[in-house]
């Protein structure tokens, strides 16, 4: 009396097998959900560049060609911009193994290009359209542990909420190899980060942590 | 990925994995026979008992209604040295069919081989002084009695369901009753619960009384049974009620003691069974499902502490001037709405399958334990899943957590008149 019986033993074995195929086989299909979910995400944030993109260059046409100063729309791409820097920012908290380094990276360097487009539509607007701003360029590096980064991102966030369509944040990654984030870096001797220039009546050069405090006593109200 | 990411989705194949193969099981068919009683044996319930004074009386009234012969009926109540009225309660009960005794206090098992000891029936039935049976458990019982059976268990389920700690664990004993019907085909119980377990009376003088040293004596008997490689069957149709704990801290104390019990057993006991399956798969799922909810309790603990702290560098960076945040976020509602869904669709979604398959399965598992309970009213039975959905699982690795704790450092822990002290500090003292 006590012994297993064998036949038991194998319908056990038989049965965890199928247990086992079943488990593969939801699992899989989980990751080619995710996989297709996860395409979709980026697919969508590289739409929302491609509209921030359009909108952008047919601004700086007018702007160029006709001259049309249209603060209501620059305000509004602005926006547009912030929300796509978000959503980049998402994307690469995510650390999705479904989105490629290079598709991402891409994706990253067309923002910052983006992004100087838009400044350069706003030193254009301040020249002829007499609109004034505060501008600020925001120099981080994420390719390297830089906690000072982070802390200098949450003062700029805290004014950009205080100051809204009066100060205009443009925040480059020095790791990107964008041509004139190495001409910005070049023009104002910048060699370390977190690194902040402020371009209001005059322009001020800041190569290292700057508290919102102190940022706020120089900006043109 | 994060390294997190890759234990979390370790641990979702390992739930799937359970879940498949307990429903492969579920619906496998087993060649597992009833036996018609024609001439019905004399059975002996013995109801050990300390300080039910509050408990007893309906626990006696319950089994003098059992459908049952009564002259091949015996209830032995034994006192163990309570504090209270338990035995002056009891004795108002005593009958040709009820005795009562009394014995200075020496705990639970003492109590039942000494009820045991003095049974003449045929089978043996232990019965907790807090429980209730309906009438025909006993005749439904001893029709899963085989040849080579020696112990049948029943179905419980706790008695009344009113605070937050009674809607946690009614789901819980739900599910345990449905896992007993796996375990039941793969001959692999290693409970005999004290409410109602019919034993052969002959199985005591094979292998001997109750562990009068063990914590979970329901457990270390039916460990031993499997040792020994006799049955133990499941009785579904037959549905105890028990009283549950309905505090925290005597909830606490209940599965410290359980959860350190199934401990001692496991180890003297793993290299005993003759059951493979049992060995390898049940108690190998048993110590997966604890590890399981230690780790997602330290990654949940991780994943607060690093939110708490992150959150406190970036609120102390800006003094706590957070008002513009606020009015930026309200302002601005749609876009917080749109980067709350990219997150959710590049970070969380695949998980969310897997936990829609892990969830529709397991609604399988205790819709199947409801029919076994027969629950008629199962509105209240959705918010007792609710409660149990949502806090069940930190519930479970808070208090393995204590337990595992305790296994390292306790000193003691003292249960009617029993006390274990196995812990590794005192063994290390010793």
């Amino acid at each position: 009396m006590g012994e297993q019986p064998d036949k038991q033993n194998m319908e056990v074995r038989k049965l965890f097998l199928y247990a086992l195929f079943l488990s593969i086989l939801t699992f899989f299909i989980g990751v080619y959900l995710g996989y297709m979910l996860n395409r979709y995400a980026f697919q969508t944030v590289y739409r929302d560049y491609e509209g921030v993109r359009l909108s952008i260059e047919s601004l700086q046409y007018l702007l160029l060609e006709e001259n049309v100063c249209d603060l209501e729309k620059f305000n509004l791409i602005m926006g547009y911009l912030e929300s796509l820097g978000k959503k980049i920012e998402i994307l690469q908290n995510s650390n999705s193994p479904f989105i490629s380094r290079e598709d991402f990276m891409l994706l990253k360097a067309q923002y910052f290009n983006l992004e100087y487009l838009h400044y350069l539509l706003a030193i254009k607007q301040m020249r002829n359209c007499n609109f004034s701003y505060n501008i600020i360029l925001f120099f981080y590096d994420d390719s390297i542990p830089c906690d000072l980064c982070k802390r200098q991102g949450y003062q700029l966030s805290l004014l950009k909420a205080e100051y809204e369509d009066r100060l205009l944040i443009y925040s480059f990654d020095v790791s990107y190899p964008n041509t004139f984030i190495s001409y910005f870096l070049q023009k104002y001797s910048i060699e370390e980060v977190p690194s902040v220039i402020l371009i209001s009546n005059s322009t001020y050069i800041f190569r290292d942590f700057i508290g919102y405090k102190e940022l706020e006593n120089y900006l043109t109200l | 990925m994060y390294a997190k990411d890759l234990i979390i989705l370790f641990i979702i194949f390992i739930g799937l994995l359970f879940t498949y193969f307990n429903l492969l099981i579920f619906y496998a068919s087993d060649d597992k026979k009833k036996k018609n009683m024609r001439d019905l044996p004399k059975v002996s319930i013995i109801v050990p008992a300390y300080n039910e004074e509050k408990n007893i009386e309906n626990t006696i009234k319950s089994l003098l209604s059992l459908d049952y012969p009564r002259d091949k009926l015996e209830i032995i109540v034994v006192d163990d040295g309570s504090k209270d009225r338990t035995y002056e309660v009891a004795r108002k009960y005593e009958s040709d069919v009820l005795k009562v005794y009394r014995k200075e206090n020496g705990g639970k098992a003492s109590a039942l081989n000494y009820g045991i000891k003095r049974a003449s029936g045929e089978f043996i039935v232990t019965m907790d002084a807090d429980s209730v049976v309906p009438k025909d458990a006993l005749k439904k019982m001893l029709e899963y009695f085989d040849e080579d059976v020696m112990i049948v268990v029943p179905a419980i389920q706790i008695t009344k369901v009113n605070n937050f700690w009674e809607h946690l664990q009614v789901i819980e004993y739900s599910y345990n009753n449905f896992l007993r019907l796996i375990f039941d085909k793969l001959n692999s119980i290693y409970v005999a619960p004290g409410p109602f377990s019919v034993f052969r009376r002959d199985f005591f003088e094979r292998v001997g009384y109750f562990d009068e040293g063990n914590i979970t004596e329901d457990m270390e008997i039916a460990m031993r049974c499997q040792a020994y490689g006799y049955k133990i069957r499941y009785c579904p149709e037959v549905v105890v009620k028990t009283k549950a704990p309905s505090s925290f801290r005597s909830l606490l104390k209940q599965r410290l003691r359980w959860y350190l019990g199934f401990i001692d057993n496991f180890l003297v006991y793993r290299n005993r069974i003759v059951n493979k399956v049992l060995v390898n798969i049940v108690f190998g799922g048993a110590i997966l499902f604890i590890i399981i909810p230690l780790v997602n309790l330290g990654i949940f603990a991780y994943d607060i502490v690093k939110s708490v702290y992150n959150s406190l560098v970036f609120y102390s960076s800006i003094d706590f001037n957070v008002l513009p945040l606020i009015r930026q976020g309200l302002f601005d509602w749609q876009s917080s709405f749109s980067y709350i869904k990219l997150d959710y669709l590049s970070r969380g979604i695949f998980y969310m399958f897997y936990n829609i398959v892990l969830i529709l399965t397991f609604l399988i598992f205790i819709k199947k334990a409801w029919m076994i309970e027969k629950v008629d009213s199962s509105y209240r039975r959705i918010l007792s899943l609710l409660v149990y959905s949502f806090f069940y699982i930190f519930f479970y690795s808070v208090v393995w957590f204590i337990v595992i704790l305790y296994k390292v450092f306790g000193r003691e822990l003292r249960w009617g008149g029993v006390r274990w002290e196995n812990s590794l500090i005192n063994r290390i003292w010793r």
